[in-house]
């Protein structure tokens, strides 16, 4: 399907933060060597079963910016600046020309840490400090004057943020937008999650038989998505196009199950394809949502079944939160970086090795990195309360 | 760039204390009285009473909204209805109290029904199966603007073609102790049925028309860097329209609040300015307000609802109700 | 601390009131999920008070088969026996 009257976005420019290290070349260098392992999280009152998170090194997170507007501020939006400023200059943008770019954040803990802290403490009355913060931090520290947006969809924020900005681009409303995620360690998002018991106090293993529940991560991960022209007529080197990002919820009664036969799912898997103008045939790599829970692995694998049915070979899947954690708000970013930078380098990384759920029938290979053979990538990111989202990456064929 | 999309408004549910209903919406009110929400009368049913209180006025504020659509809502294909909500202290109180059971005694003792409320997300998501809504649930929560931006991000996922209709709006309970938040000042929930200007009559009822821009001014702008960024919005709002009447601007005392403020008295000329101060800890719902009461209870003359966050973010709502010129 | 068995009735009424469904609805052998519509954390919320109420501590794999209040006094009746 081609439509010749919409405007094309492309992502000119990546930055991370992770467990794999500062930068984005760290970030791909570290999923094609087998990715990183969880340690327990070094806060006060862990009082709970699971401890563990893919944590960011200490040495990758940046000192600055201590505060903003009076408030403190904790490692996440700290590690929000350092992507952020890194996928803007990966782009070329450089400093004075981000005036006219939004900012759009998937961020739901944000500022966290520093209400934990003070808790932890017991510290007087603070000034008060808002959770969804960052992308305010993030739009001062670039010069961003265009809007900075928080988007708290939990652990989808990611698909929506790009959603966003998606639409921003094709209505015209901007031709850079700077997208991101960036979530730090929590204690209190932790012990929620351990006390509905989808968390695996070992490690993340998606699709696996024994698997446990996930396993958190901290990071930040930014994209600079751009209109197509824009980019060509700066000579800007696109990454991928991002095709479409489509959204579906549930509406299911679960607070936190997925609807069982993933008939949202599904459908905002189609649609996007169907609007990105890419068959199943020609999809050379999954990036599922893969979180590693009892329900979800299995669901989101019968909708890839669904999805890819008509294939004669089914594309492989590529769980990347076996390699670095789910990353909350974050997460969706981290999977839209790891499918751009598959879509350009032609590369897959290898799947961590897995005993794998017969009831999840999906294609992990586990021997090495594999080409990819087909142009697209379609990721899935999706959150409690049946919230999904679904996005397609492709091959932008080198300059744009 | 390319003018914002527009949006019609179709519902109004309003639901705070002191103002139940959207035509009280600009009534200010001091600190809620304990009892102000009356579960039996704004949410009867059954499923509620454990539901975090803001979840419950959200879910009253939609019904509400809801009840000005008669079927044509309920009718919709499913995958055709979707939530955008802004919230800025929704699931605070729940945050605070768990991060202290997990201090006191451990993740053991937290309520289990209670764990997905401390994702804002879930407030919105709460409002799909109530309402069978398939297309897409999403959550603002950008300070002080997050309930403008919900209608903003309605308004372009409208144009896009994600929904036919869309319930947007806002949701805020009392900040937690340990956001400093004091005394609360900005509780309840704000829902407003919209759909596409350009989409087939929806009903028989228009509030009126609405859209929404956005900027940021940074934590601490003098007046000429926020001109810098505001005055292309100011002109482009006013290039076209009925001629634009009053204005409402939610503030704080903040270095950007202050600047925004300055800026205004510059700007506005004749034009009656309501200013609303917007203490610490307040949320999104108050700039949202302003849309739902400047709609219901007019007078019918297009206004501008502007809030600013200390932290730099600015919002503009352009409100158009519906017998100020624009059918 | 009660560590009296409740009878059924007593906690088929507490499901009731907890559940704002007609006691005669809550029954004895309906299924919470299947044929009452609760969730599962919500069972498991309900589950968390009888914990406290009678000074037990359930494990994570005795959750999944308390789904009924039959279901759930056999379980209360043999672990208060043995405590």
């Amino acid at each position: 399907m081609t439509r010749p009257d919409r405007r094309r976005a492309v992502l000119t420019g990546l930055g991370a933060v992770s467990c794999l290290g500062a930068g984005v070349d760290a970030y791909g260098i570290g999923l094609l060597a087998g990715g990183a392992a969880p340690h327990d999280v070094d806060l006060p009152h862990m009082n709970m079963r699971a401890k563990r998170m893919y944590l960011t090194p200490p040495s990758a997170i940046p000192v600055e910016p201590v505060a903003h507007a009076g408030i403190p501020l904790g490692p996440a939006p700290r590690m929000a600046v350092a992507a952020a400023r890194e996928a803007l200059a990966d782009a070329g943008i450089g400093d004075g020309e981000a005036a006219r770019v939004p900012v759009v954040m998937g961020v739901e803990m944000g500022n966290a840490s520093v209400q934990e802290e003070q808790r932890a403490s017991g510290g007087g009355t603070p000034r008060w400090t808002p959770l969804a913060v960052t992308a305010a931090v993030v739009a001062e520290a670039v010069g961003s004057r265009a809007g900075a947006s928080g988007i708290g969809n939990a652990c989808a924020a990611g698909g929506y943020a790009l959603g966003v900005a998606l639409d921003m681009i094709r209505a015209g409303e901007a031709d850079v937008v700077l997208v991101g995620g960036a979530e730090g360690v929590t204690r209190v998002g932790m012990a929620g999650f351990d006390r509905i018991r989808v968390t695996d106090p070992d490690r993340c293993r998606p699709f696996a038989r024994d698997r446990a529940g996930t396993v958190f991560a901290d990071g930040a991960a930014f994209a600079v998505l751009e209109s197509a022209d824009h980019a060509a007529a700066r000579g800007a080197w696109p990454y991928a196009e991002l095709g479409a990002a489509v959204w579906s919820c549930d509406s299911y009664h679960h607070p936190t199950a997925p609807e069982p036969d993933g008939v949202q799912l599904v459908r905002a898997m189609r649609d996007a394809l169907a609007d990105a103008g890419v068959r199943p045939d020609q999809v050379g790599c999954v990036l599922p949502h893969a979180t590693g829970t009892l329900v979800n692995d299995a669901v989101e694998s019968r909708a890839l079944r669904r999805v890819f049915a008509d294939v004669p070979d089914r594309p492989p899947v590529f769980a990347l939160k076996a390699l670095i954690g789910h990353g909350s708000g974050t997460a969706g970013m981290f999977a839209c970086l790891a499918g751009a930078l598959i879509a350009s380098h032609g590369r897959i990384p290898a799947n961590a090795p897995v005993d794998q759920d017969p009831e999840c029938d999906v294609w992990l290979p586990q021997d090495g990195p594999l080409a990819l053979t087909r142009p697209a990538v379609l990721v899935n990111s999706c959150a409690t309360g049946g919230i999904n989202a679904s996005f397609v990456l492709s091959y932008a064929g080198g300059r744009a | 760039m390319s003018a914002p999309a527009r949006l019609r408004v179709v519902g109004l549910g309003m639901t705070a204390p002191g103002a139940l209903r959207p035509e009280h919406a600009l009534e200010l009110h001091g600190e809620a009285p304990p009892d102000w929400f009356d579960a039996e009368v704004l949410l009867p049913g059954r499923g509620y009473r454990k539901l975090p209180p803001g979840c419950r006025y959200l879910l009253a504020a939609a019904r509400s909204a809801l009840a000005d659509t008669g079927a044509w809502f309920a009718d919709l294909p499913a995958q055709e209805k979707a939530a955008v909500i802004g919230g800025n202290n929704a699931g605070a109180t729940l945050q605070d109290d768990f991060d202290h059971t997990v201090i006191a005694t451990g993740a053991a003792d937290l309520s289990p029904a209670r764990v997905p409320y401390m994702a804002l997300s879930m407030f919105a998501g709460r409002l799909a199966p109530e309402h069978g809504l398939r297309a897409f649930s999403l959550a603002a929560n950008s300070p002080a603007v997050a309930g403008l931006e919900a209608l903003q991000t309605a308004a372009r996922a409208l144009a896009a073609g994600r929904a036919t209709a869309v319930l947007a709006g806002a949701v805020e309970d009392r900040p937690a102790q340990a956001q400093g938040g004091g005394a609360a000042h900005d509780v309840g929930a704000a829902v407003l049925v919209c759909v596409s200007e350009g989409a087939p009559a929806a009903g028989e009822l228009v509030y009126g028309h609405c859209s929404v821009r956005g900027a940021f001014v940074g934590e601490a702008p003098g007046v000429p860097e926020v001109s810098d960024v505001l005055d292309p919005l100011w002109k482009d709002l006013a290039a076209e329209g009925p001629p634009l009447a009053r204005i409402d601007a939610v503030l704080d005392d903040s270095p950007a609040g202050e600047a925004v403020a300055a800026w205004l008295t510059a700007r506005a000329g004749d034009r009656a300015i309501t200013a609303v101060a917007r203490p610490p800890g307040s949320g999104s719902l108050a700039p949202l307000r302003r849309v739902v009461g400047r709609l219901a209870a007019g007078p019918p003359e297009r206004a501008v609802v502007l809030a600013v966050s200390a932290h730099g973010h600015v919002a503009m709502a352009d409100v158009v109700p519906s017998a100020s010129g624009v059918p | 601390m009660s560590t009296a068995t409740p009878t059924r009735d007593e906690l088929r009424d507490f499901f009731a009131e907890e559940l704002e469904l007609p006691a005669d609805v809550v029954g004895y052998e309906a299924d919470f999920e299947a044929d009452l519509g609760v969730d599962s954390l919500a069972t498991m919320e309900i589950l968390v008070q009888l914990e406290k109420k009678y000074g037990i501590r359930l494990e994570e794999s005795e959750f999944s088969g308390l789904t009924s209040v039959n279901a759930v006094h056999a379980f209360l009746a043999d672990r208060l026996r043995a405590a």
